[in-house]
């Protein structure tokens, strides 16, 4: 989901989309960088982003990923059911409380 | 055809894997050491945060299909039972791979009895290791080879007046003949170790310890 986020705000390559979700979360989300390649290949099977070789910004060649229409759709379910899943979790935190 | 078709797919996938966490690695080393980390340094914090690479890898890969790459029901294209059946062997093909590479990992530090499969298994990179499996491998099997020449020999010299009856223009024992056939066998033989030797080598031991 978060991949497809950053992604829609434009094509990354690999190692842009780890700095821009470690940059977004403020370092809160501590993951290997590494679980980034197989989601990625998921993601390309499903068909909701493509790939294609290009120049990194240091001129080093890189595989650049792009969310397609079918990823956007897939990112809309995935942010909602997220969504309800944080407002159950929330309204139980605050049963609890009470 | 389906076959070809898949291992050249694999292949394709396994390079743009490799090839793009190559590119995120040196990415991410060009980056820190601009920002004043030594070179060396650089290079292992940029290892350490990605992972375990070759994990990774094969992980990526996977997602593909099995280990033995049984390709998605569409690319199986019109003849979905042959190329499951295909698949199934690369499966026991490659779990082969993996029990030999393994063995004779093991049978080398056995005859050495000195830390030498640890410095096998852990060393890194994993590629100067693969001569070694190979020639292991191919050791065995051309030993194995000399032993059926050894038989074999003093039995064709004993027999070959029998065959000299079923071929024509062969003289009994004609040295060049039985230069050739053994040339030939020899051939074959360092062909039947080699193939599966490399096949083995091919193999990540981190990956074939995963997969015990």
């Amino acid at each position: 989901m978060m991949i497809l986020q950053t992604l829609r705000q434009g094509p990354r390559h690999g190692y842009a989309l780890a700095q821009d979700i470690k940059r977004t979360s403020h370092d809160l989300l501590q993951i290997e960088e590494g679980s980034l390649y197989p989601a990625l290949q998921r993601m390309l099977k499903a068909a909701w982003v493509d790939a294609e070789w290009g120049v990194s910004a240091r001129n080093r060649k890189v595989r650049v990923y792009r969310i397609t229409p079918a990823g956007r759709q897939q990112l809309e379910r995935e942010v909602s059911s997220f969504e309800r899943m944080l407002a159950g979790i929330a309204r139980v935190m605050r049963t609890a409380e009470s | 055809m389906n076959w070809i078709r898949n291992a050249m797919q694999r292949r394709r996938i396994e390079k743009a894997v490799a090839e793009d966490i190559e590119a995120h690695l040196e990415e991410k080393i060009a980056d820190l050491v601009e920002s004043g980390v030594p070179d060396r340094e650089a290079r292992l914090t940029a290892r350490r945060e990605f992972g375990n690479v070759l994990l990774v890898a094969e992980t990526s890969r996977e997602v593909w299909g099995g280990p033995g790459w049984s390709g998605s029901p569409r690319t199986c294209g019109t003849a979905p039972a042959r190329a499951h059946a295909g698949a199934d062997l690369r499966v026991l093909w490659r779990a082969r791979a993996r029990a030999h590479l393994h063995r004779t990992l093991r049978q080398h530090g056995l005859r050495r009895r000195a830390p030498v499969p640890k410095r096998l298994v852990f060393a890194s990179p994993w590629e100067p290791c693969k001569p070694i499996v190979v020639r292991m491998v191919l050791r065995e099997s051309l030993t194995v080879a000399a032993l059926g020449l050894v038989i074999g020999i003093p039995l064709t010299l004993a027999l070959s007046r029998l065959t000299a009856t079923f071929l024509f223009g062969v003289k009994p024992n004609d040295p060049l003949v039985l230069a050739a056939a053994i040339l030939t066998m020899f051939a074959v033989c360092a062909l039947a170790g080699y193939l599966p030797a490399r096949h083995a080598a091919r193999v990540d031991p981190m990956i074939a310890l995963r997969y015990e």
